[in-house]
């Protein structure tokens, strides 16, 4: 709340913009903590009703898959998104920026971030941790303990992480993780939940039959998920496109971006347009 | 001309007030549309009149939680654009006010929910600030037990919650802080110069939500 004049303030001096030159105010409308939606909205409103330029609410999943369209260049559509963030885990097919898009799995448990966030909690790392156990990661063997191979079924497009979690869990109850073990043991989960990861969004290509995989979310900004990812498209004719690490974490760019073509098409949310904590993407833009 | 913003309860509204008293009022609908209903009412009210502007007035807390974050975060989205400066009225010196020229000394009493009331007390028909009870939220037992034998009026959805046994509960129709009452208040301090810029305005929240709570954030800034 306090930081929403100054931050604005900054940003149009830096971008040598004022407010009159501003044609619409794009605005992250759910889902997320509604306390802070609601702050984001009503600052956005109040813009608005002040300047006689139009809101548009924007959904911050749809944020996430414009990030790759700040990019130059930008990827081509159609493509297959691997959407992978502390809150969600999904592969979703994108039409266009804007919709349609179209589910094509999702985790059934918990979020790949949420599952680094709790595990990195675990070992005393801090939160949140995703970061550090990547750091990490990097001096370790990713054989040295053992982590179930993650499956919601083989035939679907769906993500578990609950189970990778509980092992984690036990592998850490069993003793303090110092040195080379806490290495080994980051090099290990880490490399479990991006195999997996990598497997689904792959078989994702396959299944639609579009070559094209773009990472977002704050995972994405993963150095081993990046590496992985790229070396396998390169090996199965798959393009990859990876967004700047800045812009896979949480931010107001890819918010604009979201909100630009819409703009751009004449369309508008109302005054009227509410927060919402909850608020899936496919009800936002429903496949036609 | 100035704009008075009051989301700080179940029931909001926002005013225009200048020199010549009240122009108008419009209340918001129920309270869970402050969302929906504070941005387009303050378009209706104030039509393109931006330039007539001198000043706002928000009623600052201590509240519903949300409530006061749609106001402050709207009002610091309309100040961007046309800056002029802001005079926060608590919002139970708002309610407080709403009772009109009163002799009785009274306390504004607002239900915080698990047994505890925001409250104020105020002296005489000038309502004075009694440093005794300033504005904060309090055990209502222990308001009752301290205020519950003076001859006291309450005014607040809080009083059947302090059920204090001497004074006077006044009417539920009081009960709400509205807008054109904080205009009142403000105007003249926005006059005498006593306005702020948009960007130190902060909710007073006087505890921590529940889910401010659970994230170890303090709320109050």
């Amino acid at each position: 709340m306090k930081r929403l004049v100054p931050v604005l303030e900054r940003t149009l001096a830096e971008a040598g913009v004022t407010l009159d030159e501003i044609d619409g105010v794009a605005v992250t409308a759910g889902p997320g903590l509604i306390g802070s939606l609601l702050c984001g909205v009503e600052f956005a409103k109040g813009l608005v009703v002040a300047t006689g330029k139009p809101l548009i609410g924007v959904h911050h999943l749809e944020g996430h898959l414009a990030a790759a369209f700040l990019e130059d260049p930008a990827p081509e559509v159609p493509f297959v998104a691997l959407l992978v963030s502390g809150g969600h885990t999904s592969l979703i097919q994108v039409d266009e920026l804007g919709g349609p898009y179209h589910h094509l799995g999702a985790t059934r448990d918990d979020a790949a971030g949420e599952a680094f966030d709790k595990t990195a909690k675990l070992l005393g790392l801090g939160y949140p941790g995703g970061a550090r156990i990547d750091a990490l990661a990097k001096d370790g063997r990713a054989d040295r303990y053992e982590f179930p191979v993650l499956m919601a079924g083989k035939q679907n497009l769906d993500f578990s992480f609950s189970g990778l979690k509980t092992a984690a869990a036990r592998i850490i109850a069993s003793g303090a993780l110092e040195g080379q073990d806490l290495a080994d043991f980051c090099a290990g989960f880490q490399t479990t939940v991006v195999e997996n990861l990598l497997k689904k969004a792959f078989a994702a290509v396959r299944q639609t039959g579009i070559p094209r995989l773009v990472l977002a979310g704050g995972v994405a900004a993963n150095s081993q998920l990046r590496a992985r990812a790229l070396e396998r498209g390169r090996r199965e004719g798959v393009q990859v496109f990876l967004p700047s690490r800045v812009n896979c974490t949480d931010n107001a760019a890819m918010i604009a971006r979201a909100g630009y073509p819409r703009l751009m098409r004449g369309e508008s949310s109302g005054l009227d347009l509410v927060a919402r904590a909850h608020w899936p993407l496919f009800e936002a833009h429903p496949a036609p | 001309m100035l704009l008075a913003i009051e989301t700080s309860s179940r029931a909001g509204s926002v005013a225009l007030f200048d020199h010549t008293g009240l122009l108008e009022r419009v209340d918001l609908g129920a309270p869970r549309d402050h969302a929906q209903g504070l941005a387009p009412a303050v378009q209706r009210l104030l039509g393109g009149r931006f330039e007539r502007l001198t000043g706002y007035a928000v009623s600052a807390g201590p509240g519903s939680f949300t409530g006061l974050r749609i106001g402050v975060a709207f009002l610091k989205g309309l100040g961007m654009v046309h800056p002029r400066p802001v005079v926060p009225v608590g919002s139970l010196e708002v309610l407080a006010a709403g009772l009109g020229a009163e002799p009785a000394d009274r306390v504004a009493v607002v239900d915080a929910r698990r047994g505890n009331v925001f409250a104020a007390r105020f002296l005489g028909p000038a309502l004075e600030p009694e440093p005794d009870l300033s504005p904060g939220m309090y055990p209502a037992e222990a308001l009752r037990a301290r205020l519950g034998g003076l001859p006291l009026t309450w005014i607040g959805d809080g009083a059947p919650v302090v059920a204090p046994e001497a004074g006077v509960i006044a009417p539920e129709a009081t009960w709400t802080p509205r807008a054109d009452v904080l205009a009142a208040l403000a105007w003249p301090r926005l006059v005498a110069g006593q306005g702020v810029e948009v960007a130190r305005v902060s909710p007073i929240y006087h505890q921590l939500s529940a889910a401010e709570e659970s994230l170890g954030i303090c709320a109050v800034d």
